[in-house]
């Protein structure tokens, strides 16, 4: 049902030329060279570690590798690493 | 993110060490119930430092709980916690009250002068000017505004490099603004000095040319000071050759200046009735506005006097916030007839003013000349004065004047 629903929002959003993000909450990241990485529509922490930073969002995992990573800021729907930033990549991905 | 750091550095924060196996869970716990939490950081596995509002921290009892983890205050940060710490330290406080009042009084000051277009020795000396003027850091901003074209006049008049200067207070900052003289480039054809007024010789000093009178001369208006013209015997051919270049130098005189005052002896006096009207007013900028008193209460005839009180200097002058006092009084005018003496003081106190213009040129004291005009005395005040009265003339016109009127210099 949610699938279906999630769909119809897409197609929706397509037609209607609306962002996705905003739409059916797809995860939103802003990668400001290799320092920075602003994750929105997260759905949690899944590991921390200095090294690596996964993240659960809608459509799979996150996964953050590089170097004395950090979480800046952890808000409900927002959260921002920094650090020296080497892969990010989607683990799972739908 | 900035605005949140600030809004909790004001209601408080604590820093956290959180321990245990499921410290993402405690993360997510918390996020989720919408808290924020702020520069987390893994020092040891399964150890976490984070930063967590005060209120917010109260709250996280039933998360910890949850997560099977165990949070301790590492340090408590913040406003209400700063407070705590330096509200009973006197000293600090006296320091700080100690630090502004220094920081206030010292920006009532001007504490740097700062000279455009003017550079080296010019600079200097422009600055040795101005502090005798009364422009020296360390004086009350306040004073030097009061006294700013006083000081730019004296430091114009002792500077005849500038031809203009103007000083503009910026904080502590006085900015002084000159724009440097440019001379004429030298004449290229013949030119002779001439005696821009009538004088007495004191200084003779010739750069180029040659010197036509000696010091002790009496010289009148247009006479030849220092020639042009200059006569030389050819070498190979034997013939006197007569060359005009532009001649120059200084020709320092004793001259005499006249200043005259006439003043009446009969003259209309008001004669003040014991009644007054005073008015009470607020101006701000453009804006006037009354407190109290009416204007319209006095009829007939009636004098009027303004004082102000300045409440708020600003750095335009024209933004400035004053008191302002009007006082109307009822007089009467009456024809009065002067004594003698009060006419004499009255054209002194009136020649007094304008003198004002001589300050500083003038040698020793003038001469004063009383001539009576029947309903007028007129005072002549004649001032000596020492100054360069050279004046370039070219030397053809001169010549063909001279040959005009049969003249022989």
């Amino acid at each position: 049902m949610k699938l279906k629903q999630s769909r119809l929002g897409m197609k929706l959003a397509e037609f209607l030329e609306l962002p996705l993000d905003t739409v059916i909450d797809l995860p939103k990241m802003i990668i400001s060279g290799n320092q920075q990485l602003v994750i929105e529509n997260h759905r949690g922490v899944i590991e921390y570690e200095s090294s690596v930073i996964r993240v659960g969002t809608k459509l799979g995992e996150l996964k953050i590798t590089g170097a004395g990573l950090t979480l800046v800021s952890v808000y409900k729907e927002e959260l921002t690493v920094t650090g020296k930033i080497e892969r990010v990549e989607m683990v799972d991905w739908r | 993110m900035w605005f949140n750091r600030i809004i909790s550095f004001f209601t408080g924060y604590v820093e956290i060490v959180a321990r245990g196996a499921q410290l993402e869970k405690l993360i997510n716990l918390l996020t989720g119930s919408g808290l924020f939490l702020w520069d987390i950081k893994k020092i040891a596995p399964e150890v976490i430092t984070a930063k967590l509002r005060n209120h917010g921290f109260l709250m996280i009892r039933p998360f910890v709980r949850k997560s099977g983890t165990m949070v301790k205050i590492y340090r408590k940060r913040g406003w209400p916690c700063l407070r705590r710490k330096i509200i009973k330290r006197k000293m600090f406080w006296f320091g700080a009250v100690l630090t502004v009042g220094t920081l206030l009084y010292l920006s009532t000051l001007t504490l740097f002068i700062k000279v455009d277009g003017f550079s080296g020795a010019e600079r200097e000396q422009l600055i040795q000017t101005l502090k005798r003027a009364g422009l020296k850091p360390g004086t009350p901003t306040k004073e030097l505004f009061r006294e700013k074209r006083r000081i730019e006049r004296d430091a114009i008049i002792k500077t005849p490099e500038a031809v203009w200067l103007g000083i503009n207070f910026k904080g502590v900052v006085a900015e002084v603004k000159v724009v440097k003289r440019k001379n004429p480039p030298p004449p290229s054809s013949g030119c002779d000095l001439i005696a821009e007024r009538d004088g007495l010789i004191t200084k003779v000093a010739v750069i180029r040319g040659r010197a036509v009178v000696k010091e002790g001369d009496v010289v009148a208006r247009g006479d030849l000071l220092i020639s042009g013209r200059l006569s030389r015997i050819d070498p190979e051919t034997g013939t006197v050759v007569v060359e005009n270049i532009p001649a120059s130098g200084i020709v320092e005189a004793r001259v005499w200046h006249d200043l005259e005052v006439i003043q009446p002896k009969e003259v209309w006096r008001a004669h003040f009735l014991n009644k007054q009207n005073v008015v009470y007013s607020i101006r701000w900028g453009n804006r006037t506005r009354r407190i109290w008193g009416n204007v319209n209460r006095l009829e007939g005839e009636r004098v009027w006097e303004r004082y102000r009180k300045r409440i708020f200097y600003g750095r335009n002058p024209d933004r400035v916030v004053e008191f302002i006092k009007d006082v109307w009084q009822a007089v009467r005018w009456r024809k009065t007839t002067l004594s003698l003496d009060e006419v004499k003081w009255e054209a002194l106190r009136e020649a007094k003013a304008k003198q004002i213009f001589l300050k500083g040129l003038v040698n020793g004291i003038p001469n004063q000349t009383w001539i009576d005009e029947g309903d007028f005395i007129k005072l002549i005040m004649t001032f000596e004065m020492t100054q360069d009265i050279a004046m370039l003339a070219p030397t053809e016109r001169r010549i063909n004047d001279r040959s005009d009127t049969g003249e022989k210099n």
